[in-house]
């Protein structure tokens, strides 16, 4: 069971019209990964995502999600995945208690034998900090509270792998930063699988094991952030205070160069800072070399 | 299956009691049966045919219409709402989630024509002075036409509902074919009294025999002259609307899952855009 990847893609294809969004993705997603899809818009994240939840038909390729393709998967895999979709306006004249419990139900038959079955309404509330609002009408939430209630409908049925298309739009940094400790401890508690979309780089930095760039159809990088600084030819920033004045100096390797700045004799070195690269500085420099790279065959992308 | 069910029907009954509780959805069933109440009143007095008070031709073609609005138009509009607005992709996201839905829309339209028939024959009879003409026999065959009727209706407003795209297109077109159904199906006078070619569209829709039963629990034996063939045939009208019953049922659901299907996410998105330029 545990060497079953729990999303398995090969050779995945979309096509709308003449147009190909996603051209040949291979990927592979083990249990308790939380992966952040990333990429401009227009890359194909949102359809990538909407096929694995089973929404669309690829044009070509194979799918396996917890071992179904979701395009014909029944009931019992619906109840093993979460979905939190990019915008939601559904059930607004509804309370918050009853939706959830209502939804909590339809999870119910579909426990397996030795594991936990829904969530219990006040957990979830708690979880997702909607404790208060309980009683509130669904149409009266904030726009992040009203966020809060998707991502608490997709965790109802404790999932095994969840997806979030972009979870966190509306949220202010205390939200934030409650939601990215919920998504640690499902995956860390709960061995919970997690792919996510985000435009928030810092986002995906901070929750992500791993990290896809989806770029033209494809997917241009794979890794932790780390990995993917070290790819691009990345330089750290050293900055530090040295006689009343500011100085900067850039490096691809640091280290010798601190080694010798605090070595020199007679020089008062205070408030030194190295900076590595920040995954937005790799990601903006990934999809450049990819667009430059795309430039110099003009007759490929007029093929496609 | 059964959880399905049961839970359906829970979604069904929240739902209903969300409307009663807002205020426009009350309107709406309150002005339709200030509507009904006036149009009896005014011809309280008036006779159909010696001794036969014109009440007894009005009553049961209102409960047809009824029937007619909440099942298709009212159940095509909920649709095609909460198409717009991601209720219909939530279902999907969920376990058995379509099967909850629609038992959920069905229940909910079940509970808004029993409360509007029930308060429109208490109306009826206060007015008509307690005679409805109807002997026990006839309210059962009231019943049970109304039941038939439900199932035979229902299925056709889920289909306008996955037909249209746009709440408005059902508010609009909607309305008058709903209205121009009831006129060919001799809801508003008898159908014999309608031109020859417009009759056989009459016979072939389950309007007409939806109404022809209940008219024949109102109405004493000798007033089938009005009718088509110049006499009863319960038996054929309930065949008829069974027929139409069965063709939705197995419609219906292939409809809703084949609309489901083809929703996605990002359409949702772009409709919602295009609402809020709308609005």
């Amino acid at each position: 069971m545990t060497t079953q990847p729990v999303v398995d893609v090969r050779g995945l294809r979309m096509r709308y019209g003449t147009r190909d969004v996603l051209d040949g993705i291979d990927v592979r997603i083990d249990r308790g990964e939380v992966v952040a899809l990333l990429g401009p818009n227009g890359a194909g994240k949102t359809t990538t995502i909407e096929i694995l939840e089973g929404f669309r038909r690829p044009t070509a390729g194979t799918v396996a999600v917890l071992g179904e393709d979701p395009a014909h998967a029944g009931d019992a895999w619906r109840a093993r995945v979460g979905v939190v979709l990019q915008s939601w306006r559904d059930h607004a004249r509804w309370r918050v208690g009853p939706l959830l419990e209502q939804f909590a139900e339809l999870y119910r038959p579909f426990t397996a034998e030795g594991r936990r079955g829904p969530y219990d309404l006040a957990e979830l509330l708690d979880l997702v900090g909607l404790a208060e609002h309980r009683g509130a009408l669904v149409r009266s939430l904030s726009g992040g509270q009203r966020r809060r209630l998707d991502v608490a409908i997709g965790l109802v049925g404790r999932p095994e792998l969840l997806f979030l298309d972009e979870p966190t739009t509306g949220f202010d940094p205390v939200a934030r930063h409650e939601f990215h400790e919920l998504i640690n401890r499902l995956s860390d508690f709960d061995d919970t699988t997690v792919l996510l979309t985000t435009h928030d780089l810092a986002e995906a930095e901070k929750i992500a094991s791993r990290i896809l760039i989806l770029d033209g159809g494809r997917i241009v990088a794979d890794g932790s952030a780390t990995d993917l600084a070290r790819s691009v030819a990345g330089v750290s920033e050293i900055s530090w205070r040295e006689g009343g004045s500011r100085q900067v100096h850039s490096a691809a390797d640091p280290v010798p160069f601190v080694r010798d700045l605090l070595a020199r004799p007679g020089v008062q070195v205070t408030e030194l800072q190295v900076r590595s690269q920040t995954l937005e500085e790799t990601y903006l420099s990934m999809v450049a070399r990819h667009e430059a790279a795309g430039d110099r065959h003009p007759i490929d992308q007029e093929a496609s | 299956m059964t959880t399905a069910l049961r839970a359906g029907i829970r979604r069904g009954l929240t739902e209903f009691g969300i409307s009663l509780r807002t205020p426009g959805d009350v309107l709406f069933i309150i002005i339709g049966l200030v509507i009904v109440a006036v149009v009896l009143w005014l011809n309280r007095d008036a006779e159909f045919a010696p001794g036969a008070p014109l009440g007894w031709y009005v009553v049961p073609s209102v409960l047809t219409i009824q029937l007619l609005f909440i099942a298709t138009y009212g159940l095509a509009t909920v649709i095609v709402t909460e198409r717009e607005d991601g209720t219909l992709m939530r279902a999907r996201s969920l376990p058995s989630g379509l099967r909850v839905y629609a038992v959920g829309v069905t229940t909910r339209t079940l509970a808004e024509i029993a409360c509007t028939v029930l308060p429109t024959l208490v109306i009826a009879a206060i007015i008509l002075g307690g005679d409805l003409g109807l002997d026990a026999l006839g309210v059962l065959q009231v019943l049970a036409m109304l039941a038939l009727g439900t199932v035979a209706l229902t299925p056709f407003g889920f289909v306008v509902g996955t037909v249209f795209r746009n709440p408005r297109a059902v508010g609009g077109w909607g309305f008058l074919v709903v209205g121009a159904v009831a006129l060919v199906s001799g809801l508003f006078q008898p159908l014999s009294t309608l031109p020859a070619w417009v009759q056989p569209i009459g016979l072939v829709l389950p309007l007409y025999w939806i109404g022809h039963a209940m008219r024949s629990a109102f109405l004493p034996d000798e007033f089938g002259v009005v009718e088509i063939w110049g006499g009863w045939h319960v038996g054929l009208a309930f065949a008829i609307v069974a027929a139409w019953a069965v063709v939705g049922l197995v419609l219906a659901p292939r409809l809703l899952r084949r609309v489901a299907r083809r929703e996605t996410a990002s359409g949702i998105e772009a409709r919602r855009q295009a609402a809020l330029q709308r609005a």
